[in-house]
């Protein structure tokens, strides 16, 4: 069931573009054109809303007061004022993000997408999913497409699961060195990347997932393919 | 030097040549009428039977002249006069003797002294000179007669006075140090006055307490006259800072309104590459110009406040993370559109950082940006495909550091040091891109600056640009960063 948004914008073109786009990106959307009308919504219905603070009053900030008053749902504010004090208001007022304009619609998907998909990767608990691996951290144990993996070393393993806690996420070497490796004895980032080409090599077809990043380290994707 | 010393040596240096004239003028004054006195005495004795009685018995004047000179002096003189009788026969030490129209001694005696000889050849009326002799200072005084004969000069010889001079210039010299010293306190008064109105004119410009303009003399009248000029360059400053925030507002407002077209033309723009393909180079120019404006508007905004100067920027809590997050969000549609890979990476928690949330954001932004549009030569977007560029946040001690790497072609060392240049703002903002982007880096430097924060340039030895934005302060803030 595809994550119901609320979208709540003034202009006619953008709201159209926004709601184009996400829906698009498989999003059941809601567009409210008012601040009357928005009030009287339920916003506990929605996954995520998207309010545009629109001028420099505090329209939406009391939009954004009054949802926080009894919901937690995340609000992604667009601004357009590039105002230090607005952002720091509608940030300290409880908006989770926010994007000044101009923006693309990609980076708007996206950060709906992000904002929506953190919380399921918390509610997977002990086990870690990441497209064909699932690797409990509780039993180092690691299976590729339901299949146990071949038995990983202590440093394999704990480079894997430092990379699946976030999937998608770009670790430098050097962070990954002082996160796995034991800096007196085995501490350099060429120690590293040996590790990495060994671990990449056990995953088999699923070490496609595992990828080099140019000029920073190395990342664990869903997707086996050259873009995430 | 201070005011009351220079016044007091100002004051010893005119008194003391003064004093020094005044008491060489005292002595010659005196010496004249020393001179003066003999001349008229021995012209008075002379005149009054004096010369008849000498020319009448050289040899014997003297004496009478003596022992006249006894008589007037009293019975006090008495033992002396009679030690002089006994000296008479061999010598005149003192007293009266008297010389020819030859300069010969008429009576014997000595000859006269060289130097008052030499005097009165070459013709003048008297010759005068103090020798010491033993203890004792003698004046001698030769004085020439209008007559010829035995008695045609006269030569008085007397004890002369200790001279002056000395104690004169020393007591005149007392006096100068006297008056120096007074004068010294006396400019003390003056000195706190002024001093208080210094303390006055410094505290006025911070904004406390005002200036005191009582009284009436000159001091009083400074006093005003920094009153008025702080007054006029009050309301100068107000009405400057007026039309700085008016003009401020003005940029911040017409950026609003800009920005929401700008916004809908960029859907329009992505809906238009998407409908006729990637290979519609036109659409993907048109997206980088509509990219550039944006972030010039950005950098405009930017400038404004940073120019506005330190009230215009607020420094928060800001989550560095989630701001490099949102920076390589805004550029990556276009970075992938040319053919660049733009990756970033972040530690696992987050750091946080007491900074100006848009003005460190566009100040990443720029440095990101800047890497973009330098990953590939401009219009060689086919034939080298495949830039790459990382961000990476990296957590340093209490601070943080941001690396913005490209592999692209790089700088040279010439521009690398031109960009690291503070005072590089005036031309870079004027010229175009691609290399225009030296607003943005300008503007990053200004940003950088105004948080104590370290920005760097440098060209890694792989090839490519690098830069590098490091905060060495304290990161620690409250844990909810915004």
């Amino acid at each position: 069931m595809p994550a119901r948004i609320l979208v709540i914008e003034d202009d006619d073109q953008l709201g159209t573009q926004i709601v184009g786009h996400l829906s698009d990106a498989g999003f059941e959307v809601e567009w409210l054109r008012d601040g009357d009308a928005a009030r009287a919504v339920s916003v506990s219905e929605f996954a995520l809303v998207v309010l545009d603070l629109m001028l420099p009053g505090t329209y939406g900030m009391d939009l954004l007061k009054r949802f926080r008053a009894h919901s937690d749902v995340p609000v992604l504010i667009l601004s357009a004022r590039d105002d230090t004090a607005d952002k720091v208001r509608a940030l300290k007022l409880g908006a989770d993000d926010y994007m000044t304009k101009p923006f693309w619609p990609s980076e708007l998907v996206a950060r709906v997408q992000a904002r929506l998909r953190r919380p399921d990767m918390r509610a997977a608990g002990g086990s870690l999913r990441v497209g064909a691996l699932a690797i409990d951290v509780a039993q180092r144990a690691v299976e590729i497409d339901g299949a146990s993996a071949p038995e990983l070393t202590r440093v394999e393993f704990d480079i894997l699961a430092a990379l699946a806690r976030r999937p998608g996420a770009a670790w430098t070497r050097r962070g990954l060195v002082e996160a796995v490796l034991d800096p007196e004895r085995q501490g350099s980032e060429r120690t590293l990347d040996v590790h990495v080409s060994r671990l990449r090599k056990k995953l088999g077809p699923a070490g496609g997932q595992l990828q080099t990043v140019w000029g920073i380290g190395y990342r664990l994707t869903p997707h086996g393919a050259e873009d995430s | 030097m201070t005011l009351r010393s220079r016044f007091a040596w100002t004051l010893l240096a005119a008194t003391v040549p003064f004093s020094v004239l005044v008491a060489f003028g005292q002595a010659t004054y005196r010496e004249r009428i020393t001179r003066r006195a003999y001349a008229a005495e021995i012209d008075a004795r002379m005149e009054l039977g004096g010369r008849e009685q000498c020319e009448r018995a050289p040899r014997r004047w003297p004496r009478r002249a003596r022992r006249a000179q006894r008589g007037r002096h009293g019975r006090g003189q008495h033992a002396r006069g009679q030690q002089g009788r006994g000296r008479r026969q061999r010598a005149l030490p003192r007293g009266i003797s008297i010389f020819d129209d030859r300069l010969q001694s008429t009576w014997p005696g000595p000859p006269l002294d060289p130097q008052l000889r030499s005097e009165l050849e070459q013709g003048a009326e008297y010759a005068t000179r103090v020798v010491q002799r033993g203890e004792r200072r003698l004046r001698l005084f030769a004085r020439r007669m209008p007559w010829n004969g035995p008695c045609a000069v006269v030569l008085v010889t007397r004890p002369e006075p200790k001279p002056a001079l000395p104690w004169t210039l020393g007591s005149l010299l007392v006096l100068s140090l006297l008056t120096m010293g007074i004068a010294y306190l006396a400019a003390g008064p003056i000195v706190r006055r002024i001093r208080r109105l210094t303390n006055q004119v410094r505290r006025a410009r911070l904004g406390q307490g005002v200036i005191d303009t009582r009284g009436n003399d000159e001091i009083a009248e400074l006093a005003r006259a920094f009153a008025e000029d702080r007054e006029a360059l009050e309301a100068q400053m107000t009405a400057l800072e007026d039309r700085d925030r008016a003009l401020k507002d003005y940029i911040s407002n017409t950026t609003h309104d800009v920005m929401l077209p700008l916004t809908v033309l960029q859907g329009h723009l992505v809906a238009l590459r998407d409908e006729s393909g990637s290979s519609e180079k036109n659409v993907a120019r048109a997206l980088e110009e509509s990219h550039y404006l944006a972030s010039m508007l950005r950098n405009l905004n930017a400038a404004a406040r940073l120019e506005a100067g330190v009230p215009e920027t607020r420094f928060d809590a800001v989550n560095i993370n989630k701001m490099v997050e949102r920076v390589v969000g805004r550029h990556e549609p276009i970075a992938r559109q040319a053919g660049i890979e733009l990756h970033f990476s972040v530690p696992e928690s987050p750091v946080s950082v007491r900074a100006d949330l848009t003005l460190l954001e566009q100040a990443v932004s720029n440095l990101v940006h800047n890497a973009v549009r330098h990953s590939r030569p401009e219009g060689a977007r086919e034939e080298r495909p495949g830039g790459h560029i990382a961000v990476i946040l990296e957590r340093l001690g209490e601070g943080f550091r941001i690396e913005v790497v490209d592999d692209g072609p790089g700088v040279s060392a010439a521009e690398l040091k031109k960009i690291s240049e503070r005072r590089w703002r005036g031309e870079a903002a004027r010229s175009r891109h691609p290399s225009g982007m030296g607003l943005g880096l300008a503007i990053a430097r200004d940003v950088a600056d105004r948080h104590g924060f370290d920005l760097r340039f440098e060209r890694p030895e792989a090839g490519g640009f690098r830069a590098i934005l490091e905060a060495h302060r304290s990161a620690s803030v409250e844990e909810n960063g915004t």
